[in-house]
This record gives structure tokens, sequence and C-alpha cells, in this order.
């Protein structure tokens, strides 16, 4: 396991996603495909000074055309066909109870920003974003961590799919309310970060907003150990920010290696392509051949005192070369270190060597490219091993699936952030406030041990309630008597029934043949037989006028158990007899009938 | 808070918050609440506790004025800027979107347009088209004209909001084009990444390459950023308020389409002139008179006092209640005119098929097939302007721009 430097700074940005539908619209949180697309381009502003801002501009770079999946919780707000509607009034809520829960200040006014995303995740091509409070603190165990904003923001487009240019998203995700919360980087090690996400998590989770799903808490990372700071996107899973930020300083100790070898040797000079389409004449190689097929022109470039640090032992620049490469859409890069491989031989690497008339610790760089792109790649190649060897390792990078990170874009800046103009200055009154004080989230722990006390259920009931999301009906049925018997149902019955069926029974119908039972004092059997029914696709008013749900009384039973010959096995009695009445059956009552029968 | 009153925009201020240190550009005040965009981007509207020490900013909080009156190489083309958002920049320091006359910003998105066509910029109003007035519409027609001697094409940007009303009056006003006239807007303002302006551009340059002889507008055939259609001015309608693809051929087809780089014309439109000719004349006393249910005859007396012409929109074929036949009669006797449009947009008006409708042509209300109100308006503003009041109800007959189609086909709907 790598050791964490002394100098390690971690910060966090946690993202929550709020279960109240949309942000600027009235659409729902949850949507299928529509079965519509459309298609954009996005362009780039340029600002006051005469140039965007160096993120959103190296997006634009790649030229890329976004094709968007229309779904059935989206509408013209989604599409970037009509203006924005005021702000989500639930979601803005949730926002102060969160801040107002972390000690955080809640600013008097809440103005809206667009914040410049050229990747087309969103379809304006910026995401709309409030600073909602500032400040606060945020602690678990023995980690603390201050927090410097709390922002209320909108969810991007969900990926689907990625070729080439062309980017295919769905709009079921965007416009979710999400709830950023960003720490101070005042954490040195991946434990703390992961306890205390894990904290900032929970904290809506007890609200019961939080919305279900296994991208409803995302976080980005920032890390630094003295090399610029690096902010790592769309860490989803909380566990993998140990993986992720391990791997993340062996990278930055063997580029600080690496570099320090480069410059003992004098560094390099700037790579400048040649195109030589004849020098692999005659190869085997199928990736030559099929890129000059393409019409890939072949483009060499010495990389004065490169070799061995590109990919040898710990050393990855030529990692770093290409994931910057891809940005622009280059994707054929080769290297000296890497060959002979990929077909092409030790004699043909050779004839590369003596064609660039390669020193003893010079490198080169073979290009599969079109050569009207040659001095696009160039730029990139050189200002990327140019920010290298300064030192300053400072970026955005992407998390991937296999807890490494990958070149994602430089870092943002301020300047690509102006004012939504279509919505106005919203006033966080202090009667907002004050409502928003009434319930204020409390910690997870906290709160289990209340709900476990106050109704009587285990701890781990208690825990299961808030995690399904279903505390909040528990609470309106307890309130009407047997919370013991609510509690089963809502933990057990009915989450094995929909993972059996693989159906989602409706919590409203729920809600209404509980209260029907409660109101008839019809027990447990009686609500077990209710979700049954519901489970079978019965509509509940269906369900209440069948009279399926009135137990089957003492006299019934000992009526029934005259048809029934072996009087042994009680289940499979009481099977029989739901078979034939349709109704519910108390066991106890059908052991008491039998016994009173066999005293006759 | 005194320390604050002589704060001026642009002042670059630390100061303290709730009892936090932050640093921020001081963007302008409303009551007592600086508006500041902090350094990470936010902008906040806040009363700091205490302003601790204030630098002096930079900021440039005003329209620009340096851009190039000509650029590029090829085909002339003049682009005449009338305002509205297609159009606009952002100043990141204060966020401020601020309307840009500087038409470059656009065509050089496109390197080839550089390479194909010498654009020059010409501004000639910067307003909001819900600000248009009749007598714009004369002055913008004249420079029009000037232009034309200069250019091999016109593109002229404008507001969405009145862009039809302006096309039609051009159209009307022109008796021959020698160019192409190619209105442009965008309905999304091109400060947003998401702007269609761009492309709604690229193919208005590209549109008045063309012999296309009519004034025509230039926007998204759809939602997606794929095709521009070339709409004929004065049969075009922007029927929503915020899509893209907001403009529609009422009761035709468009004229033509721009697709990956390419103008592809459908033939029916009148072949550039030798020349340009134009009225100069434009009667304003006109109006357009939205029937419902429930207005009184003194509504409409009132309305009619003050005006020469009259546009009715009416129901269905074109019907208003019965009880206005006199008033009508009266207005017409007088040697006004009242034409009777569709507040169905789509269909013809016909006088002839109910009762009600032969009583308003007795009473001297003209008809004109499915022309538009919009066009209806500037036609006869253009007609009265310029020709004898015996020949009105004539020519606001007649076929003038195909600005009435006179074989409508089933799929146009």
């Amino acid at each position: 396991m790598e050791k964490f430097p002394e100098n390690s700074k971690i910060g966090l940005e946690v993202h929550l996603q709020v279960n109240a539908g949309k942000l600027f619209c009235s659409c729902e949180s949850e949507g299928k495909d529509a079965g519509a697309s459309f298609t954009r381009v996005l362009h780039s502003s340029s600002g006051e000074s005469g140039s965007s801002d160096i993120s959103t501009i190296y997006e634009e770079s790649r030229n890329k055309t976004f094709r968007y999946l229309v779904s059935t919780n989206s509408c013209l707000v989604e599409s970037d066909e009509e203006p924005p509607h005021r702000i989500n009034e639930v979601a803005l809520a949730t926002a102060l109870r969160l801040a107002i829960s972390f000690s955080s200040d809640i600013l008097e006014r809440v103005v809206v920003m667009r914040k410049v995303v050229i990747d087309g995740s969103n379809t304006s091509g910026f995401q709309r974003t409030s600073l909602v409070s500032l400040g606060g603190e945020v602690s678990r165990g023995r980690y603390r961590s201050k927090i410097s904003t709390i922002c209320l923001e909108e969810d991007a487009c969900r990926k689907i799919e990625e070729n080439g240019n062309r980017i295919t998203y769905s709009l079921d995700r965007l416009g979710l309310p999400l709830i950023e919360i960003s720490t101070e980087p005042d954490l040195k090690d991946a434990e703390g970060a992961i306890e205390i996400a894990r904290e900032i998590g929970e904290r809506l989770l007890v609200t019961g907003l939080l919305r279900k799903g296994a991208d409803s808490i995302r976080q980005d990372v920032n890390f630094s150990m003295g090399h610029g700071r690096v902010e790592i996107k769309g860490v989803s899973k909380l566990t993998a920010i140990s993986a992720i930020l391990e791997n993340e300083v062996s990278r930055q100790k063997n580029l600080e290696e690496a570099v320090n070898i480069w410059k003992s040797r004098g560094g390099p000079e700037n790579v400048s392509f040649v195109v030589n389409n004849a020098i692999l004449n005659g190869t085997n190689s199928r990736m030559i051949i099929k890129a000059v097929e393409n019409g890939k022109d072949i483009l060499l470039s010495r990389l004065r005192n490169g070799r061995g640090l590109l990919k040898s032992g710990e050393f990855r620049i030529g990692r770093e070369i290409a994931d910057a490469l891809k940005q622009i859409g280059i994707n054929g890069i080769l290297h000296y270190d890497e060959l002979p491989a990929y077909g092409i031989t030790r004699e043909e690497k050779e004839r590369i060597i003596e064609f660039l008339d390669l020193g003893e610790h010079d490198s080169f760089l073979v290009l599969l490219e079109e050569q009207e792109n040659l001095e696009k790649a160039q730029d990139v190649i050189n200002r990327r091993i140019e920010k290298i060897l300064s030192g300053d390792f400072s970026e955005t990078r992407a998390a991937m699936e296999d807890n490494t990170t990958r070149f994602m874009r430089p870092l943002s800046g301020s300047s690509r952030m102006y004012p939504e103009t279509d919505i106005r200055v919203i006033e966080v009154t202090p009667e907002m406030i004050e409502e928003a004080r009434k319930d204020v989230p409390i910690p997870l722990d906290e709160l289990v041990s209340q709900i476990s006390s106050e109704y009587g259920i285990s701890g781990q009931d208690a825990s299961t309630l808030i995690w399904n999301g279903s505390l909040g009906i528990f609470k309106k049925m307890a309130a009407r008597g047997d919370p013991k018997m609510i509690c089963r149902i809502l933990v057990q019955k009915i989450p094995e029934i929909e993972r059996k069926r693989e159906i989602r029974i409706p919590m409203e119908h729920v809600e209404e043949l509980i209260d029907f039972c409660l109101s008839r004092s019809y027990g447990r059997y009686s609500v077990e037989r209710a979700i049954d029914l519901l489970s079978e696709g019965m509509s509940p008013s269906d369900i209440e006028s069948g009279n399926f749900l009135e137990p089957l009384s003492e006299s019934e039973i000992t009526d029934l158990l005259d048809s029934i010959n072996d009087k042994k096995n009680i289940s499979a009695i009481s099977r029989k007899m739901v078979e034939i009445t349709k109704r519910p059956v108390d066991n106890s009552l059908i052991a008491r009938a039998i016994e009173k029968l066999s005293r006759k | 808070m005194p320390e604050n009153d002589n704060l001026p925009d642009g002042s670059v201020i630390h100061f303290t918050l709730k009892g936090r240190n932050l640093k921020g550009t001081v963007l302008g005040r409303r009551d007592q609440y600086l508006s500041i965009k902090l350094e990470s981007g936010y902008n906040i509207m806040a009363i700091p506790d205490k302003i601790t020490k204030i630098e002096k900013g930079r900021v440039s909080m005003k329209v620009e004025t340096e851009y190039p009156k000509e650029s590029g190489e090829g085909i002339n083309i003049s682009v005449i800027s009338t305002g509205g958002t297609i159009v606009s920049k952002v100043d990141y320091t204060t966020g401020a979107v601020f309307p840009s006359l500087d038409i470059t910003e656009i065509t050089s998105r496109f390197r080839y347009m550089e390479r194909s066509y010498h654009i020059r910029n010409v501004p000639f109003l910067n307003i909001l088209s819900e600000n248009m007035e009749p007598e714009q519409w004369m002055n913008l027609a004249r420079k029009i004209l000037e232009e034309s001697r200069k250019s091999e094409g016109i593109v002229v940007s404008h507001g969405t909001d009145t862009m039809t009303y302006t096309a039609s009056a051009l159209s009307f006003l022109f008796r021959e084009l020698s160019v192409p006239v190619i209105m442009v807007g965008s309905q999304r303002s091109s400060d947003r990444p998401s702007t269609d302006s761009y492309l709604n551009m690229e193919a208005a340059i590209n549109f008045a390459s063309t012999d296309f002889g009519e004034v025509g507008i230039s926007m998204h055939s759809s939602i997606s950023d794929e095709r521009i259609s070339l709409l004929r001015g004065v049969r075009t309608r922007k029927m929503h308020s915020s899509r893209r693809d907001a403009f529609r051929a009422i009761g035709e087809s468009p004229v033509g389409y721009f697709q990956e780089g390419l103008v592809n014309l459908s033939g029916n439109y009148s072949k550039k002139s030798e020349k340009t000719t134009m009225f100069d004349r434009i009667e304003k006393r006109a109006g357009i008179l939205y029937f419902h249910p429930g207005i009184e005859i003194d509504d409409l007396s009132g309305y009619l006092e003050k005006k020469m012409g009259v546009v009715i929109m009416g129901t269905g074929l074109g019907h208003i209640s019965t009880k206005f036949i006199d008033v009508l009669k009266e207005y017409t006797d007088s040697g006004r005119i009242a034409i009777m449009t569709t507040q169905c947009i789509y269909g013809t008006t016909d006088l002839d098929v109910y009762t009600t409708g032969r009583m308003l042509s007795r009473a001297g209300v003209t008809w004109a097939g499915n022309l538009l109100p919009e066009a209806a308006l500037a036609k006869m503003m253009v007609v009265m302007g310029n020709y004898p009041e015996f020949e009105w109800q004539k020519r606001m007959r007649s076929n003038m721009r195909g600005e009435i189609v006179e074989r409508e086909e089933l799929g146009v709907f």
C-alpha cells in the first residue's frame, strides 16, 4: 500500500441527488426512454479578455456532436428549448436544512449562475449552480473537516455511448437537483475522506429525500501532494476512494522521479513530427497496414532524452501523452519503450532509430494520423510535456473503473461562470430559514436510536427503514397503531416480494390498504394478504370491495376443518383455507380450533 | 454602511462576511446589497460585515466599440445588424451579457466562410425587435437598397419577435430585388454555448449567395442543429415563443434548406432581378383587430376611427359577429379598407360560404385567400402608401409577392 506523503491534502465535493422532481421544471425524478432524440453542437463563447476559459476551449477543439435521447421525465427545459422555471422549493428548502445541520451560514440571496460545460453533458452548454451557504463543519469519529461551500445545482445528462466524435446522452438525469457540499482540503488520508463523505451522504439520507439509485451520491476528490491540485471526477463508490488515491500518489511519485531523470539528462526538445510513409514498407504489422489503408500518415519525431521514461518499470509518461491526445480525438501513438510490439519488429524499430538519428538516451514517438492534424497533435504533446516537466501536475482527471485516473482537461477557472439571466435572484427569507430549522437532519446513528426507542423496533430495522426511504410512510402508518407489524411489512414483506417477483408495489396503495385494515382492526395476516394481492396486480379498490381482507373467524375455521382430513400440518391447512376462501387466516386460531376439536 | 458608498463598480474588495474573509469584484448594488463576484466565479448578493481593503479593479462594463468592418475574401455579402439576441457576448469579469454588433464573432467560427465570403459588417440599429417601428422598416429598406449596390447578397440580423413583420414589410417595399435579402435571428442568444445563432447565420450567408430574389428567413428546421430552413418572409410565422424551430412556413413548404454546408432550393421562388427598386412610402394608419366574443360595437368603432385600413382576424373562414356589419359598411363606404384574415392562421378565408361571410362581403370587407395577418398589415401599409385609394381593394386581393398560396397542398399542415 502506498503511504500518503506528509504534505497530502484531500478535499471533497460530495454531490447528493435530491428526490423532489427537477430543479427548474415540473418534470419528475424518474423517467424512461421516450423514443425520440435530437442532435446539437456546442460553441464556446469568448470572454472579456478575448479568450474563453481554457477548459471550455479544450472541449471545443474536440469538435463533437451530441445526440440526446428524450426521456419521459424531460420537457422543453431539458431540451434547452424553453427558459428554466422557478426554482424547486423543496430542493432549496432541503439545501437550507442541510446547511443548518452542518452549521453553514446561509446567504440571504441565492444567485443562480451558469457554469460553462461544453462536453455536451448539459444541453444548454452550462450547468446551473448557485451558492447557498458558506462555511460549516462536518465530523465523524475522529475525523473532522471544514466545509467551504454548499451549492444547489442541476445534475447533468447521463452518458449512454461515445462513438468517435458523437456522444449520446439521456435527458433523464438532466436537471435533477444536486446539493454539492465542498470541504476544505484539510483531510490527510483516504480513510478520513471516506468517513467524511459517508457522513455527508447520510445527512441527506435521513431526510428521506435522497434519490434511490447507484449514482445518487457521487464525489469528486481534490488531492494534492505538492504538485498542484488534481481534481478527480466521478468517484461513485466511496470505498474506491482509497485505491484511487493510492494510485494517484504513486502516479505522481513516479512522474516526479521520471521528470528528475529526464532533467538530469538535459531534458527534452520540442517534439517535431516529420512524415515518412515509406519507413515501414513491407511491414507485417496489422496495425500499421490498417492505419495506412485508412489514409493515416506515419508521423515520426525524436523525443530527446526520453528513453525508458514513457513505459518501463513504474514510469508511464507515454500514457500521459496518449491521454492528452485522446482528448482531441487522436488515438494512434506508439513509442520507443513499447517496441518491438504490435507486429513491428526489432529491425523496423532500428530503422526508425536510424532515421531519426537517436542518441543514447533518446526516445521516439510514432503517430498514425492524417498529416493535416500534425500541428494540432504536436502542440498538444509539447504542452503536455512542458506541463509535466514544470512539476505542476494540477488538472482535472476522471476516475476509471479500475481505480486509476485519466487526464480529462485542465482545471476549470472561475471565468467560466456568469449569471443565469433567465432566473431572478432568489431571496432566502427569515421565514424560509425558520421553516427549515423545524426539521434539521441529525446524524444517521442518532436518528436510528431515536426511531428504535420511540417505536420499539430494532436498530437494524430502523436503519433499513431509513435506507429504503420508507421512514416517512412508516411514521405516518405507525401513528395509527402497531408499529412493529408495519415495520415488518415495510422492511421484510414488501422488499422480499418485490425482489421475488421483480415488481414495484406503489407505496400509496400500501398506505391505503394498511389504513383499511387498521380501521377495521384487521391484523398482520390481513395486511400481508393485502400485499400479496397487490403484488398479483389487483387494485386497492378491488381488494377492499371483494372481502379479501377480513380474517377467518374461529367458527369459520372450525367449519372449514370438517372438509380437511390431514390436521397435522398447520401451515398446509392455512394455505388450503386461503385457497378456498381467498381470505387471511391466523394460524394460531387454526391450532386452537384443532385443539378444541380434539378435546371434544 | 458608509464605507460602501463610494465603491465604484469593478472595485476589487477584501471583505468579511459572516466572519469569513473573502475577496471579490463589486459588480453593482441593489438597496444595501452589494453584488460581488467571488474568486470562485460565484456571484453573491450580500451585505459585507466589513470591507478591509479596496483595490482598484479594471472592469469593462460597457458595450464594445471596436470590431472589424470587413473580413474574409470571396463573394460580397452585407450583414446588416438591427439588434436582438443573435449577437451577444458575456463579460466574464462581471457576468454581464450585452448585445454586440461584431458579426465576425460568428463568421470566423466557420473557416471556410472566411475563404468564400467577403463579409461587410453594417451596423444599423441596436434595438430589441419589439421596439421596431414602420419608419425603421422604410429606413432599413433604404439601407438594403444602398448595400445591394455593393454586395451580391444581404443578410439582416433581427430580433425574432417581430421578424416576420419586418420580413413582410421589406417584401412589399421592394418591387424588384437584385440580391437575396435573408433575415436571420436566434432563439438562444450567442452567449450560450448551445446558441442557434451560428448555424442560422452560416445558413443565411449561404442563402444570400444564391439566385433567390425575395426576402427570406433563415432559421432552424427542427430542434436539432442539423438543417436550416429558408422560409418566404410573407408566408412565415413565429409559432412558438421559445423553440429553435419556432419559425414555420404556413400553408407551403420552406423554399429550401441548408444542411452540411450545402444549400438546396426548391425552385419555387422569384429569381433575382437586374436591379433593385422600391416603394418609398408607408401609410402607418393601419392595424390588426383580433375579434373575440364580448367585443362591443364601441370598441370596434373606437379602434377604427383613427385607421385608414384594418386587418381583421376573424374566426374560422373569416367571420365576426353580425352586429358589426353596419359599422364596417360605414367604414368601407368612407373610402377606407378592411381585410379579413383568420385566427386559425392555417387555411384560407372565404366570405362566400356562410351568410355572415356574405354579409361582410357586402359590407365591403375584402378577403384574400390565406393571406397571413402580419403580411396583410405590412401589405396594407405599403399599398395604401403607394397606390390611389380606388386601387387598394384590388391590390390587396392580388398576389404581389407570393403572400397568397393559391393551391394549398395536403402535406403542409
